[in-house]
C-alpha cells in the first residue's frame, strides 16, 4: 500500500530527502538539523519571485531584494522575513559555535556539510515547506547503514532493529536464469497442475462417444488417423464409432484395428457422392446412423461429433465433461482452397476486406452468458465446384432453419441420454429416484432425467437437415461451452483432393535435393506407399538450395559424369532424349536424365517439362 | 530519563513479543480451531456514544473512506454496533471501543493524511474521560482503538517521523488494532493486534474464476519497484528490496512482473502459484489479503514483520519467507520447495477459514475479520488486576508529545484552505519560540 500511499506526499517525501542529504555529514545533536530546514524554507520565502535555484548564500540575496518590492505590504513581509533569516542565521551560528566549543569533531562536520549540500538542492524541493506546513522541523531520525557511498556516519536514532535510512540494492554477479531452475519451475507448474485437475476438475469423467462420418478416399489416412490420434491421447473412457459411406472399407477397419481404442465400425451402402451439398446431407445421415447405434445400444456417456475433418486440442475433452444435456462449441473454420494460391489469394481478399471477421462458428453469448444467437459462416464447395468465390465462407443471413443446416455438427456435443428411447429412460429414473434422494443423488438425477425441452427422437432426427439445435426446444437451454464460445478448441480443416480428380493416378511429391519423384500410388489410398519402381527421377530445374545441388552434383552422382568429356556428353544427351520422347508418350513428362542419379549431371538447365 | 524509561519499557516489549512469539509458532500448527472460535459470550464490548463530529460527520464529509484500505476503523464500528458481543451496560464490559475515524481524512489523490489524528485522538479521549468514569479508572488499559494508519497510532506517514513520534503518549497502555506490524518497532507495542489490510469482499469475489483453471505463471508481481517521486536516490523505498527483485528479475520469463496493473490483476493472481509480496514503504500490502484469497502463495519479502492475526493464522506454513538479502536469490529459493510443499501450502491456501479471516465482510459472517479481532482480545481476558489505577494514582502525562498534537481539535470549525494558513501561522509561531528559546 505505501507506494499507493506516497504518491500523494511526493514532494513531501523530496523535502525530506533533502534533508536526509544535510543529515547524512552527520549532526549529532537533534536540534541542529533543525536550521537547514527553517534555513531553507526561509530561502524560499525570500526566493518565491525568483525562477533561479537557491544560490549559496539565499537569504542574503533575498534580503538584498527588500527594498524593491512594489507595494507597502510586501516590503513589511520582506521585512518580516529578512528580519527572521538574520534571526536564524544568528541563532544557528551560535548554536553551531557552541557545539564546536563543546564536541570538537562532530561540530566541524556539521559546518561542513550543509553548505554543500545546499547548493544541489533542487528548488522545488523547498516549496514544500509551504505547502505543507504541518511537515514539523524536527529531525528525521536514520539509523546508521553504512552504504558505499563514503558517507560519513549518519544519525543514529534506534527503534530496535529498525533500519530506517538507506539500504543497498543486491544485484547478484552470476548470469541468470538459470536453465535448470526453469525446468524445475516448469515441473512445479505441471505437477500443481496436475493437482488442480484431481481436486477442481471433472470428477467421474463421462464416456466419451466420439461419431466420425467418413469414406475412403486419398486424405481419408491422414485425417482418420488425426482424429484416432486425439482421441487416443484423450483422458478418461473413449468410444470411436465411425460410420463409413460406401460400406465398411478395408482402409478404415485397417486404421480402426491400429487404433488400440474401443471402436464400433458402420457402414451404409450408398457411396459419399461427388457434390458439395449432397455430401453434407449423406454425412448428416451417418451421423444419424451412428446416433441410432448409440440408441439402440444405450451407450451412456457424452456424444461427440468428432468429424474426421476435426483438429481437437486436448483441453476440449476437459470441457465437455461439464455438458449436461447439450453443448455448443466454437469451432473455427480453416479457409483451404483447392490450391495454395488460391488459399493465399483467399486470405489477402480477406484482410483486405472492410469487415474482417475471424472465421468462427459457434454460439453468440449475452452478458450473463446464454446462447442467444449464432455465428455462422457457411462453408461452401472446396471441392473446385465454386473456384470464383474468393472466400470459402459467406455468412449466412436466415431463419433458424438456415442456421440449423449451416452450422457444423462438431460443434454440439450432447448428453447420449437425450437420444434414448424416452420409455426405457424413465424406467431407469425410476430406479434411480427409488434409491437415495440426496442433495447429491438429486443433481446427478438432473443429468439422468431426460428434461422436457428435449424435443422426442422422431421429432428432430430427418436425414436431409437433421442438426443437434433441432434436439433443444428452445435455444436458451443450450450451454455454451468454452468460455461462452469466446475459446476455440476446436478446428474445421478441409484438405482434400479434388474431387474432379479420381484417385490421383501418379503424385508428385517434392524431393528438394534430388528433384520430383513421380510414382504410381497403389490402390491402397491410405497408405501412401510407393509400391511400384520409380519410374522417373526429374531433377529440380528450381530448387531453394541452388549451392547444395552443385556440390552433390560434382561430388556423388556427378563423378561418374566428369570423366565424358563435354562433346561426348552432348550426344549422349540428345540420344537419351530423342529415347525419352517415345517413353514421354507413355508418361507425360518431358525431361531428361532417366533413372538413376544421372539426371543430376547437367545441373537441369537444359531440362524441362512439357 | 524518559528515554531511559522508553528503552526499558522496550526492552520488556522485545521479551515479551518474542515469548509470544514462541507461543505463535506453537498455535500454528493447529491453526484451524482458533480461527474457527466464536468470541460470542467470551468478552462484552461497551462502544462508547460519541458526538457525531468524531465519526460519522468525518465520514459524511468525505464518504470515499468506505472504500480505501484504511476502511477497517469504519466497518469495525459498524460491526461492533450491531454485534451480539455489544453490551450497552458499561459496568458489565470487559473492553471499551472508542468510535473514532482518524484516518478518514484524505487529500485529493484518496489517500490519508494523519496530520489531524493526534489532535482528534487526544479530544476525544479528552471526552471520553469527561464524560465517563471508565477511562480514568485504568487510563485506557481495558479501551481498545482501531488506528489502520501506515504506522498504526505513531500517526506520521514516514517512517522516520513515525518513529521519532512514537506512538501517542495517551494511547500508551490502551490495546490498538493496527495493520502495521513490524517486529522490534516502536510503532508497534506489546499486545497490539494486527489485522488485514480492508480490501473490498464484493470486488473480489466479483473477480474469482473457477480453481481449476490451471495455474500456469510462476511468480507474479504488480507494482512499484523504485519510487522515484519520494526516493530519488533508490535504496530508501522497500529497503532497496523492490529494486533488487526487479534488477534481479526483470528478464527471468518465470517472474511475471511489472508496474502495470491490469485490468486481469485480481484474474492473474489466480493463475499464479507465488505472488511476492514484499515490502513497500511499510512492511504490509494489500497483497497478503490477495493472495490468501486467492490462492496464490505469498512470498513475503519484509524482515521481521508481524502478520495480521499471526497467533491464529499459520503464516508460515501458507506462505514463503524470503529475507530481504535474499532476494536475489529468490529463483533458487523458489525452485526449490518440494512441490509437496507447495502443494500443502495451497490446501491451507483454499481452506475457507483462512480466507475468511482476511475480509470484514458486509454484513459480518462468522470467522471473518471482525471475530478474529474479538477472538483476540477475548485472549488477553481476563485483566491483569494492577491495570486498575488507585484513586488519584496517574500513568498518563496529559501534556507530553509535540506542541502540534496539545492543539485542541479544531477540523470541524476550519475549512481545508484556511486549515491550512492556519497551520502556516502556527508553524510561524512554532518557530519564533523555538528562536526566542
Amino acid at each position: 500500500m505505501q507506494e499507493e500511499l506516497v504518491n500523494h506526499v511526493r514532494t513531501r517525501r523530496s523535502q525530506q530527502h533533502t534533508r536526509k542529504k544535510i543529515m547524512k555529514s552527520g549532526s549529532a545533536a537533534a536540534g541542529g538539523v533543525l536550521h537547514p530546514v527553517l534555513r531553507r524554507s526561509l530561502t524560499n520565502a525570500a526566493s518565491t519571485p525568483r525562477k533561479s535555484s537557491g544560490s549559496s548564500s539565499p537569504e542574503r540575496g533575498g534580503g538584498g531584494g527588500v527594498l524593491i518590492g512594489p507595494g507597502p505590504l510586501i516590503r513589511l513581509c520582506l521585512h518580516a522575513v529578512a528580519c527572521i533569516a538574520s534571526l536564524v542565521i544568528g541563532f544557528r551560528f551560535s548554536r553551531e559555535t557552541l557545539l564546536v566549543l563543546v564536541i570538537k569533531q562532530p561540530g566541524l562536520a556539521i559546518l561542513k556539510a550543509p553548505q554543500q549540500h545546499l547548493q544541489q538542492q533542487p528548488r522545488e524541493l523547498i516549496d514544500v515547506g509551504i505547502k505543507f506546513p504541518y511537515v514539523e522541523p524536527g529531525l528525521g531520525v536514520r539509523d546508521g547503514v553504512q552504504d558505499g557511498g563514503g558517507r560519513l556516519p549518519e544519525v543514529r536514532t534506534k527503534s530496535g532493529r529498525v533500519h530506517v535510512g538507506r539500504h543497498e540494492i543486491l544485484i547478484r554477479p552470476w548470469p541468470h536464469p538459470d536453465s535448470a531452475e526453469i525446468y524445475r519451475a516448469h515441473a512445479l507448474l505441471e505437477r500443481v497442475q496436475v493437482e488442480q485437475q484431481s481436486l477442481y476438475g471433472p470428477k467421474e469423467r463421462k464416456t466419451v462417444i466420439a461419431i466420425t462420418p467418413t469414406f475412403a478416399r486419398t486424405f481419408q489416412a491422414i485425417h482418420l488417423l488425426g482424429v484416432m490420434h486425439t482421441l487416443r491421447a484423450a483422458p478418461g473412457p473413449v468410444i470411436w464409432i465411425v460410420v463409413e459411406a460406401g460400406g465398411r472399407s478395408n482402409e478404415t477397419a485397417s486404421i480402426l484395428a491400429s487404433s488400440r481404442l474401443e471402436f464400433v465400425h458402420l457402414g451404409v451402402k450408398d457411396a459419399m457422392p461427388v457434390a458439395w451439398e449432397q455430401r453434407r446431407r449423406m454425412e448428416t445421415r451417418l451421423r444419424i446412423e451412428g446416433l441410432s447405434h448409440v440408441r439402440r445400444e444405450k451407450l451412456d456417456g457424452l456424444i461427440l461429433f468428432a468429424d474426421d475433418s476435426n483438429v481437437h486440442s486436448l483441453q476440449l475433452f476437459d470441457e465437455i465433461q461439464k455438458v449436461k444435456w447439450i453443448g455448443a462449441l466454437s469451432v473455427g473454420l480453416l479457409e483451404t482452397g483447392s490450391g495454395a494460391t488460391e488459399t493465399a489469394s483467399s486470405m489477402v481478399a480477406a484482410a483486405s476486406s472492410a469487415k474482417p471477421r475471424l472465421p468462427v462458428q459457434g454460439p453468440a453469448c449475452n452478458e450473463t452468458c446464454h446462447v442467444v444467437g449464432w455465428h455462422v459462416l457457411r462453408p461452401s464447395p472446396v471441392d473446385g465446384e465454386d473456384d470464383s468465390s474468393s472466400s470459402s465462407f459467406t455468412d449466412v443471413a436466415g431463419g433458424l432453419t438456415d442456421v440449423a443446416t449451416h452450422l457444423e455438427w462438431s460443434g454440439f456435443v450432447i448428453n447420449s441420454r437425450a437420444v434414448w428411447d424416452e420409455a426405457e429412460s424413465e424406467n431407469e429414473e425410476e430406479e434411480a429416484s427409488s434409491s437415495t434422494m440426496e442433495d447429491e443423488q438429486q443433481e446427478e438425477d438432473a443429468t439422468r432425467r431426460k428434461p422436457e425441452w428435449i424435443n422426442e427422437w422422431k421429432e428432430w432426427i430427418s436425414e436431409d437437415s437433421g442438426s443437434p439445435l433441432r434436439l433443444a426446444k428452445d435455444q436458451g437451454f443450450i450451454e455454451a461451452l468454452g468460455n461462452c464460445g469466446r475459446e476455440v478448441m476446436l478446428w474445421w480443416i478441409r484438405v482434400e483432393a479434388r474431387a474432379d480428380s479420381r484417385y490421383p493416378p501418379r503424385q508428385v511429391a517434392l524431393c528438394p535435393t534430388r528433384g520430383y519423384h513421380i510414382y504410381q500410388l497403389t490402390r491402397l489410398p491410405h497408405r501412401w506407399s510407393l509400391t511400384s519402381p520409380l519410374e522417373i527421377t526429374v531433377p529440380a530445374q528450381r530448387t531453394p538450395w541452388p549451392e547444395f545441388v552443385e556440390t552433390e552434383s560434382t561430388g556423388g552422382a556427378g563423378s561418374a559424369s566428369r570423366k565424358m568429356d563435354p562433346s561426348e556428353k552432348r550426344a549422349r544427351s540428345k540420344a537419351a532424349r530423342r529415347a525419352k520422347r517415345q517413353r514421354d508418350s507413355k508418361v507425360g513428362v518431358d525431361g531428361d536424365g532417366g533413372g538413376g542419379g544421372g539426371g543430376g549431371s547437367g545441373g537441369g538447365g537444359h531440362q524441362k517439362l512439357s | 530519563m524518559g528515554a531511559a524509561w522508553i528503552a526499558l519499557a522496550l526492552g520488556l516489549a522485545l521479551c515479551a513479543s518474542a515469548e509470544q512469539q514462541q507461543q505463535h509458532e506453537r498455535i500454528s500448527g493447529s491453526a484451524g480451531d482458533v480461527l474457527e472460535d466464536d468470541p460470542v459470550g467470551r468478552l462484552k464490548v461497551f462502544v462508547y456514544e460519541l458526538p457525531v463530529k468524531y465519526n460519522r460527520k468525518v465520514l459524511e464529509k468525505d464518504p470515499r473512506c468506505l472504500t480505501h484500505m484504511f476502511a477497517t476503523e469504519i466497518f469495525v464500528h459498524e460491526f461492533l454496533l450491531g454485534s451480539a458481543v455489544r453490551t450497552l451496560n458499561p459496568e458489565e464490559a470487559d473492553w471499551f471501543y472508542t468510535p473514532v475515524y482518524t484516518t478518514c481524512d484524505l487529500t485529493r489523490n484518496g489517500l490519508p493524511l494523519p496530520f489531524k489524528s493526534p489532535r482528534m485522538m487526544r479530544s476525544v479521549i479528552q471526552y471520553i474521560s469527561n464524560q465517563w468514569p471508565y477511562w480514568n479508572r485504568t487510563e485506557g488499559a481495558d479501551h481498545f482503538f482501531v488506528v489502520p494508519h501506515d504506522f498504526g497510532a505513531c500517526f506520521h506517514y514516514q517512517e522516520e517521523k513515525a518513529i521519532e513520534r512514537g506512538i501517542l503518549h495517551l494511547l500508551q497502555r490502551a490495546t490498538l488494532v493496527q495493520t502495521f506490524g513490524q517486529r522490534y518497532h516502536v510503532c508497534l507495542k506489546e499486545g497490539s493486534i494486527v489485522v488485514p489490510p480492508y480490501c473490498p469482499p464484493q470486488k473480489m469475489q466479483a473477480h474469482l474464476i473457477p480453481p481449476s483453471i490451471p495455474r500456469s505463471i510462476f511468480v507474479y508481481f504488480r507494482g512499484l519497484f523504485y519510487d522515484y517521486g519520494n526516493d530519488p536516490e533508490g535504496g530508501y523505498y522497500a529497503r532497496g528490496a523492490r529494486a533488487a527483485v526487479w534488477e534481479n528479475f526483470k528478464d527471468n520469463p518465470l517472474f511475471d512482473i511489472s508496474t502495470e496493473h491490469p485490468i486481469t490483476y485480481y484474474e492473474d493472481m489466480q493463475r499464479a502459484i507465488f505472488c511476492l509480496c514484499p515490502l513497500g514503504w511499510a512492511p504490509w500490502s494489500p497483497r497478503l489479503v490477495e493472495g490468501v484469497i486467492f490462492g496464490c502463495i505469498p512470498v513475503i519479502i519484509a524482515d521481521d514483520i508481524v502478520l495480521p492475526f499471526a497467533d491464529a493464522i499459520p503464516w508460515e506454513e501458507i506462505g514463503v519467507f524470503v529475507a530481504e538479502k535474499d532476494v536475489p536469490k529468490l529463483d533458487t529459493i523458489l525452485t526449490s520447495i518440494p512441490p509437496e510443499v507447495i502443494l500443502k501450502k495451497q490446501r491451507l491456501l483454499a481452506t475457507p477459514a483462512m480466507k475468511q479471516a482476511m475480509l470484514f465482510p458486509q454484513p459480518a459472517q462468522p470467522g471473518d475479520a471482525f471475530h478474529q479481532i474479538l477472538n483476540g482480545l477475548a485472549r488477553k481476558l481476563p485483566h491483569d488486576r494492577r491495570i486498575y489505577l488507585n484513586p488519584g494514582e496517574k500513568a498518563l502525562n496529559w501534556s507530553s508529545g509535540p506542541p502540534g498534537d496539545l492543539k485542541p481539535c479544531k477540523r470541524n470549525t476550519l475549512d481545508r484552505e484556511s486549515r491550512n494558513w492556519h497551520q502556516l501561522l502556527q508553524l510561524l509561531r512554532h518557530w519564533c519560540r523555538v528562536l526566542l528559546f
